[in-house]
């Protein structure tokens, strides 16, 4: 069963944009880093500073020429952001990584060696097929697939990542709080007050409903208390971005059906067509033949509310929205929060209020120019 | 693209991406369990954060045994209890000093004394 599914992960091609998407992210933590190893390098070159050089032959060229080093690594960081030369700006980042883990010792972060492995691995994988520029520039209306190897590591990543730091942290040390507390912000205006600080369990596990939300807040949490800020910016980046493979958005598998005569939801279309990175939604106005017999709507639904049709359930109003929210990558982390009480209460009357009105936004004569059905 | 998943047909060169796959996953597992073992934090084994004060510490021993703190801000590009490399910062330290030895501690470890010869 472990070979099928081993052989399964070498011979399946799988959509290339939630490896472009994390290839984005990724490539913005790598920018971030660059801030980081300015700081370091700078130090490691002032006189009197300490060295702990892995391979003279490398460090000493590093230290010497290393606002070059880092220029290189900042441009390789943006290119491979955005998606251009991937293959040759993922091959620098990774040169680039590794010469800094040679050059000294004290270069090691847990959040390089995160960003070496993850680069190493959306470079191989082919992440520049999708969401990419060079997918743009070679111009093919098809994607081309990437091996499903590639998601899979990531994910896998992800993973042990968080299974071994939390093995790591079972310790009485850390379990008593005092670990930290110590790294607690204590200056600016989010410092956490002194007598904050000897609190002792802090995480119930069983309160945990949703791994994404979960992940998005102990990383903004730990931006917002904990300091220095810089690497916990860059390593919240790099982690979050490795949600993305996590991210269940099969292409084209949500159908959203919407009244194509509103203006106003045109706008909202719009907008989600330009946010679909994964490219999981298809848009078809209600008037379109067949559509509405073809998932079992009927005409007064469709005309009152959205509609969602997922692999699983066909959702309405607020619910729609939700479900769109689920499958963009600009909010699926925190997506799974509009289903909470208050705010699905708050919601579905937000979403009631809005479509008794919407009727006013509609231009007479006037449609909005993509309301046909797109795949 | 508007499927899901497609397949392309197993060849034998493919065994070899199967190879570094199971490598690559199996190097993921064991190194850091092999960082539980020892001292923490371990590199390579995903132990950030895992424990307090892990910035090294130094002490200079002067000749008549009495120790004196010494401070490595400025001295060390980072403050990471996972340098562990007691003997090269211990002789820096002693480049040009009176002192008789340097006591090094990275974070929960035990202190390792460095001779100034």
């Amino acid at each position: 069963m472990l070979l099928n599914r081993l052989r399964g992960l070498v011979t399946d091609r799988v959509d290339p944009r939630p490896l472009g998407v994390t290839r984005a992210g990724v490539g913005a933590a790598a920018l971030i880093i660059t801030v980081e190893l300015g700081g370091y390098l700078s130090a490691l070159a002032a006189p009197g500073a300490i060295r702990l050089p892995q391979v003279q032959a490398i460090a000493a060229p590093v230290v010497a020429a290393w606002p070059l080093v880092l220029g290189l690594w900042a441009v390789a960081s943006v290119a491979f952001a955005i998606g251009l030369e991937t293959t040759i700006a993922g091959a620098a980042i990774v040169i680039l990584a590794v010469a800094f883990f040679l050059t000294d010792s004290q270069l090691y972060s847990n959040h390089l060696y995160l960003l070496t492995l993850v680069v190493a691995v959306l470079t191989l994988a082919g992440a520049d097929r999708g969401f990419s520029l060079d997918a743009r520039r070679r111009g093919t209306q098809e994607l081309k697939p990437v091996p499903a190897w590639g998601p899979f590591l990531i994910r896998f990543q992800v993973t042990v990542l968080y299974a071994f730091s939390a093995l790591a942290k079972l310790n009485g040390s850390y379990l008593s709080g005092s670990v930290m507390a110590s790294y607690l912000r204590s200056d600016g205006p989010l410092a956490i007050p002194e007598s904050w600080r000897s609190f002792q369990v802090m995480f119930v596990l069983s309160l945990i409903r949703n791994a994404f939300v979960a992940g998005l807040f102990l990383h903004l949490g730990i931006l917002v208390t904990f300091q220095p800020t810089l690497p916990f910016a860059a390593f919240g980046l790099l982690t979050l971005s490795l949600y993305v493979p996590f991210l269940n958005a099969a292409p084209a598998s949500r159908l959203v059906i919407w009244d194509g005569s509103c203006s106003f939801c045109g706008s909202w279309v719009t907008w989600w067509r330009r946010l679909d990175w994964l490219g999981a939604l298809r848009f078809a106005p209600m008037d379109q033949p067949g559509v509405l017999d073809a998932n079992g709507i009927s005409a007064q639904a469709a005309t009152e509310a959205l509609h969602v049709v997922g692999p699983e359930d066909t959702r309405r109003a607020f619910g729609a929205v939700r479900a769109v929210a689920e499958v963009l990558p600009v909010s699926f982390l925190w997506a799974p929060l509009l289903s909470l009480p208050p705010v699905q209460w708050l919601g579905e009357r937000a979403y009631a209020a809005v479509a008794r009105r919407r009727s006013c936004a509609v231009v007479p004569g006037q449609r909005p120019a993509d309301s046909k059905a797109s795949a | 693209m508007t499927g899901n998943t497609t397949t392309v047909a197993w060849s034998r060169g493919r065994w070899w991406v199967a190879a570094a796959l199971a490598a690559f996953l199996a190097v993921q597992v064991v190194v850091p369990t092999f960082g539980l073992l020892g001292p923490r934090p371990a590199r390579f084994g995903w132990q950030m954060y895992s424990i307090a004060d892990a910035a090294p510490r130094a002490w200079a021993e002067a000749r008549d045994g009495s120790l004196t703190s010494l401070d490595l801000t400025g001295r060390l590009a980072v403050l990471r209890a996972d340098t562990r490399d007691a003997s090269a910062i211990g002789t820096a330290l002693c480049t040009g000093s009176p002192y008789a030895a340097v006591v090094i501690q990275f974070g929960n470890d035990p202190p390792e004394r460095v001779p100034c010869s």
